[in-house]
């Protein structure tokens, strides 16, 4: 069955990329630690009234999702850049939307991760407290989360290998995510007071079109982008 | 050696005929721009609320829709690419996003002047203005993009991909953008034109539409010269290579 | 009437951007054409 047997290249390249990850754990680390620092940066910037900080909550979140998240989309290529191995990567059998997806979710693993820590880190830090809308509240996590991180190893295929690649890929990303900015600020910024007005199920919504519309549009197009 | 196994055939283009006559648009399009915003200024009455502000929407509006008719011809191109790996459409892809990035970029400016006056600051939050400033930063990604690849092929291929992809979320940005100001309630813009102006706005938006043409068929010129000069020099350089082998 | 010194200010900006681009577009064509005839 080529179903089963595409799963079954995206699960290796899924694996392979995250056992890689694993070798070099201090990456995950650093890229969290980052996080947290973002986190407590923009505190001092905000200025230290519970209400302000209340407010902004959401919005900073996400932002520090945004920055740390930035720099974990280069790994995915840079090791088999320098190893040569992505010459022989695309010589295996298979479409090259199977690397894609495979990249997608390892990457989207990674980025989880980082998140664990550092989404009860801003409750704390921002003194919000976990809302009875919590489930929904995950929902826009993890669709803002795929939403960030597909565009994110799109853009990092070209990215990776252009000169100034450090600032190109946040140059490209960036606007791309306008959306998942704001939906997902605005949902969780909501939800996190219980979503009084309702609001949080059009940012859902609209995040789920934006995921749905920019994976499709990935797995087509990536084939264009790789090369060895 | 990929600058010359890249270019099928540079000269003739494709549609020689339609670009050679774009020359006569120089004079054209600064004359209907002239003659569209004296019409404009002079014969429509001052707004009930506006004033005499009301002008300048006719400068800033046709700027805007214009950016977005290159931002099309952007995808179009960038579509047209990737389907048939044809360096012409590439060229014209970034001919577009060059004229369509300082349209932005104007519309822009524009809305600040006329922001300032109305709302007393030189930037509103409003769901087009920040729509078009979200759209003028996918343009300047693409032009750092482009700057940063040197190859010409895998060039065309990474624009055509973030051009289509830019283009796919436009629509995407304008409606969270809306929505975002929606909840918030703040005031909204003066959206729809009196009908005693839609004239004056369609004359303007044909004479900046001209323009657009102009800049575009100049600056796919310009681009399709500087890819010919390419292909002279590596013709010349492996040329001299042989001799002395 | 106060707001005119802004509409003279709209369009003086989009005739100096608009004009700056054609001047830009003018300069690099020749100067890409120079190369050309130099290239052949």
């Amino acid at each position: 069955m080529s179903a089963m047997a595409a799963w079954s290249r995206v699960r290796a390249i899924a694996a392979k990329d995250l056992v890689a990850e694993r070798r070099a754990k201090a990456n995950v680390v650093a890229v969290t630690a980052f996080g947290a620092l973002t986190l407590l940066v923009f505190g001092f910037a905000v200025g230290p009234d519970t209400a302000t900080l209340r407010a902004t909550a959401a919005g900073i979140l996400w932002l520090a999702v945004l920055f740390s998240g930035v720099l974990v989309f280069h790994r995915s290529y840079q090791l088999e850049l320098e190893g040569g191995a992505l010459e022989t990567l695309l010589l295996y059998p298979g479409e090259r939307w199977e690397i894609f997806a495979g990249k997608l979710l390892a990457n989207l693993c990674v980025i989880l991760l980082v998140e664990v820590v550092v989404i009860p880190l801003s409750l704390v830090l921002y003194s919000v407290a976990v809302p009875d809308t919590w489930p929904a509240l995950l929902s826009v996590v993890l669709f803002g989360t795929i939403g960030f991180v597909t565009l994110g190893t799109f853009y990092a295929a070209m990215a990776s290998r252009s000169r100034s690649r450090d600032v190109l890929l946040p140059l490209l990303l960036f606007p791309m995510l306008v959306p998942v900015l704001l939906a997902a600020s605005e949902g969780s910024a909501a939800l996190l007071v219980g979503d009084p007005m309702g609001d949080a199920g059009t940012w859902l919504r609209l995040l789920v079109v934006f995921d749905v519309i920019f994976v499709l549009a990935s797995l087509f197009v990536f084939e264009h982008i790789i090369e060895a | 050696m990929t600058a010359r196994a890249f270019p099928q055939k540079i000269t003739p283009a494709p549609h020689a005929f339609l670009l050679s006559s774009w020359h006569i648009l120089g004079l054209i399009a600064p004359v209907a721009l002239i003659a569209a915003q004296a019409f404009g200024v002079l014969l429509s009455p001052p707004d009930r609320d506006m004033g005499h502000l009301q002008k300048i929407m006719y400068v800033h509006v046709p700027a805007a829709w214009n950016a977005f008719i290159a931002f099309f011809i952007v995808f179009v191109a960038s579509v047209r690419y990737l389907w048939t790996k044809d360096e012409h459409h590439d060229l014209l892809a970034a001919a577009a996003a060059e004229a369509g990035a300082v349209l932005t970029a104007l519309t822009l400016m524009l809305g600040s002047i006329w922001g300032r006056p109305t709302w007393g600051v030189w930037w509103t939050w409003d769901a087009r203005l920040t729509s078009t400033a979200v759209l003028l930063m996918i343009f300047a990604s693409y032009h750092a993009l482009r700057a940063f690849t040197e190859d010409p092929e895998r060039r065309a291929r990474w624009s055509a991909a973030v051009g289509i992809f830019g283009a796919l979320n436009v629509p995407i940005v304008y409606m969270s953008v809306r929505w975002w100001r929606t909840i918030h309630q703040v005031q909204s813009s003066p959206s729809t034109v009196d009908p005693a102006y839609a004239w004056g706005l369609r004359l303007n938006a044909i004479a900046v539409l001209l323009l657009l043409i102009y800049f575009v068929a100049k600056r796919y010129e310009i681009a399709r010269i500087e890819r010919l000069v390419e292909v002279h020099r590596d013709e010349a350089a492996l040329r001299s290579e042989v001799a002395h082998a | 009437m106060r707001d005119m010194p802004f509409v003279i200010a709209a369009y003086a900006v989009f005739w100096i951007v608009v004009g700056s681009y054609a001047y830009y577009l003018s300069r690099r064509i020749r100067r890409v054409f120079a190369s050309l005839m130099e290239s052949r």
